[in-house]
């Protein structure tokens, strides 16, 4: 055992301190082998991409264990990917739609007839996908700390590879989305056509693992420190939902307030998502705003997770 | 041969223990420490934290060696003195606080077998996803996964989910994944620890392969016959710095001084303990029954005490210690837990085993003691007694000369044959 030692602080800064000189991280020697230096790192560093690009192999693992457990773990398997969003719709279109008369208010706004489930499900299924892909994202870290403390790995591959099993999801209702359309569109009550645009669609949706992953990966590092994060984030997500026009649509909001709903990163995919399914007019200006913070996040988010996962084998 | 593989350079880590400030905690507690450290800013005095230094802790300090390519290096010292800080800074699962390392070429590093093995998946899924962990492309893996099923032994239970896997299969296939990573520099903690002897010997095996090969090898173990068997040169820790490093035979040798050395000084003094600490070892001695004043020394074929005192006395106490021989073997192990008829109360807060048979052959001996109440590890003590057997009789019966090699001489009786008139 050590004899104590007096301000900590000053003692680590008269130990040779090495970690601000020019970086040689991994540089290829004389013998032509790679060599790898283990330093302290302090403060903000640069994500290294090349990396996680060197460890794709792994984050498709990753990807394909989560696939496979939830396969394997639950009688009906993908049938529940299917069963959430459908109870979703359902009280969506019985409260909202009907009772409370939104999609009434919808149709005027668009000046068109629009089933009301088709509605809701066209903005829920990029909702889901946000929502899980949160969840997924921020309990990576502790979900695999009996990897993370045992093996080196880019820890950066695991919320990456936690996007896979919402996108599964995604894909699975994406096409009972489109069966949905196909079967409205043959009712004459209502107004629905799929044109071309519905090719975007699944652009929209990869983009909406953006701002998922950005706010995901800002939760994780966080809670590497702070544990209470995980149980209160779901909370702040949900209340998130009141502010994405999954339910209505951003046409029934005060014409002048309404680009502020835009400063919530998955608003402007929502919108974008709907339009291009339905065949409604994009607001071009509400997704480049949404995109602009989703990227301007997702850096900021990258920066901060490689920041605190260097200390999570430490405290976890 | 003199290339350096693995480069050491002043290495240290500090930790700060309990809920320190940059520690693991929860809001409140950064908020408290940092409302506190603004008014002790503010008010030109230090927060408490960083005078009261016993929360921190330098687990590795100053450590520095070279490993040479092709060589085989192990690493010894007591619970608590660096070494799995230290393989956890070589393979880059922590950062240190100090000073700097390198290695070149491929690391394998191996701190536990099966590492991100999913229940749930199947031999052949966990084998992929196993390799993918320890950095393997996935066409590598594919390309070797014939000889890691061989290796594993796991033949038809190849497509069952490993949560149905004996514990020694699941061993097996774990090392079988780490065995064909073909690493050029291998970091190895206690693993041989797990799985039977064949399965050991066979890891073994590997290992000497990997070294034959060219590769570097850097491992950890208590079991100074396989540092012995294995290593080309040993590094002996202590309290997160270097004692000293050399042949293996030397370094076990510093080792087990050291080891004894700590033996030495008195228990209530240590501060090497693990545990909750509500209540502590005082004293703790072994002797020869009827020589209380000797102790330390015990008689081959005489029967001997044990004795620990323990500071407080808790309900549901337990002792539990073991012997261990001089190559740090584990020779046997006595536990208060495991009551038979004969056993009886202590009058104080003493444990006293007696052992009318402790057929144990002359040589060096030290005791690690673990004292708990109810499931809760309460003190644990490495070496907390170290004592010596001498030459002796049982039942009259003497010991040979080449009882030295051996782990004990029982008690017996023959029957002879003999030519009848």
């Amino acid at each position: 055992m050590q004899t104590p030692v007096p301000l900590i602080e000053q003692r680590i800064a008269q130990l040779p301190r090495r970690a601000n000189d020019p970086p040689p991280p991994s540089d290829v020697t004389g013998s032509g082998r790679r060599r790898t230096y283990i330093r302290p790192r302090r403060g903000w560093q640069a994500v290294d991409l090349k990396e996680l690009w060197r460890a794709r192999d792994l984050v498709w693992q990753f990807t394909l264990r989560d696939i496979q457990v939830r396969y394997k773990q639950t009688f009906f398997g993908y049938a529940w990917a299917l069963v959430v969003p459908v109870l979703q719709v359902l009280i969506f279109s019985v409260f909202f739609g009907n009772i409370l008369g939104v999609g009434e208010k919808v149709n005027q706004a668009a000046g068109r007839a629009l089933p009301y489930p088709l509605f809701a499900l066209t903005g829920q299924i990029v909702w889901n996908l946000f929502k899980t892909a949160i969840d997924g994202a921020s309990h990576s870290l502790i979900a695999n700390g009996n990897i993370v403390r045992k093996v080196y790995i880019p820890r950066l591959a695991l919320p990456l590879s936690a996007l896979g099993k919402p996108a599964v999801d995604a894909a699975v209702v994406f096409v009972m989305m489109l069966g949905l359309a196909w079967w409205y569109s043959a009712d004459a009550r209502y107004d629905v056509r799929l044109t071309s645009s519905v090719a975007l669609a699944p652009l929209l949706l990869i983009g909406s693992a953006l701002p998922a992953l950005a706010v995901g990966l800002i939760a994780a590092a966080i809670t590497v420190h702070y544990r209470d994060l995980q149980y209160v984030l779901p909370f702040f997500t949900s209340l998130l939902f009141y502010v994405t026009p999954v339910i209505y649509s951003v046409d029934l909001l005060p014409e002048r307030f309404a680009w502020l709903i835009y400063l919530n990163p998955i608003a402007g995919f929502v919108q974008a998502h709907r339009a291009v399914v339905m065949d409604l007019p994009v607001d071009w200006m509400g997704l480049g705003l949404s995109l602009g913070l989703s990227v301007v996040l997702l850096v900021f988010g990258l920066f901060f997770f490689s920041r605190a996962e260097r200390r999570f084998a430490d405290v976890a | 041969m003199s290339e350096i593989a693995i480069k050491v350079d002043r290495l240290s880590k500090h930790y700060r223990l309990g809920k320190g400030p940059a520690g693991r905690g929860d809001f409140r507690d950064a908020v408290t420490a940092t409302v506190r450290h603004v008014t002790h800013r503010l008010s030109g005095r230090r927060p408490a934290d960083e005078e009261g230094g016993d929360r921190d802790l330098w687990a590795l300090r100053d450590v520095s060696f070279e490993v040479k390519k092709g060589e085989v290096v192990g690493l010894i010292g007591q619970n608590g003195a660096g070494k799995s800080t230290l393989l956890k800074i070589l393979s880059r699962i922590t950062d240190p606080t100090a000073g700097e390392a390198w290695f070149e070429g491929r690391v394998g590093s191996l701190l536990e077998v099966g590492t991100g093995f999913h229940p749930e998946l199947t031999g052949r899924e966990n084998i992929y996803l196993s390799g993918a962990i320890l950095g393997m492309r996935r066409e590598e893996i594919t390309s070797k996964f014939d000889e890691i099923v061989d290796f594993s032994e796991i033949g038809r239970f190849l497509n069952t989910p490993v949560k149905r896997y004996s514990s020694g299969m699941y061993v097996r296939l774990g090392f079988a994944v780490a065995a064909h990573l073909e690493p050029e520099v291998l970091i190895v903690d206690e693993v041989l620890a797990v799985g039977d002897a064949t399965f050991q010997r066979k890891c073994l095996a590997k290992m000497r392969e990997v070294s034959r090969g060219g590769g570097t090898i850097l491992f950890v173990s208590h079991n100074m016959g396989s540092i012995q068997a294995l290593c080309d040169r040993a590094v002996v820790l202590r309290g997160g710095r270097v004692i000293g490093e050399g042949e293996p035979l030397e370094a076990i040798k510093l080792y087990l001084k050291s080891t004894t050395e700590q033996g030495e000084t008195d228990v209530a003094q240590r501060t090497q303990r693990r545990g909750r600490g509500r209540t502590r070892l005082v004293t703790a001695s072994i002797c020869t029954h009827g020589h209380e004043d000797a102790p330390g020394l015990l008689i081959y074929g005489q029967p001997a005490v044990a004795r620990f005192e323990v500071s407080e006395v808790l309900p549901d106490l337990n002792c539990t210690f073991a012997i261990y021989d001089s190559l740090n073997r584990p020779v046997c192990r006595f536990n208060s837990r495991l009551v038979a008829p004969a056993d009886g109360t202590a009058e104080d807060g003493t444990f006293t085993c007696e052992i009318p048979d402790l057929p144990l052959v002359p040589g060096d001996y030290h005791v690690n003691v673990a004292i708990s109440s109810g499931a809760e590890l309460e003190d644990h003590l490495d070496a907390a007694v170290t004592f010596q057997v001498e030459q002796g009789a049982l039942d009259g019966r003497p010991l040979g000369g080449e009882q030295k090699s051996v782990a004990f001489a029982p008690r017996h009786r023959w029957l002879v044959p003999v030519v009848r008139p």
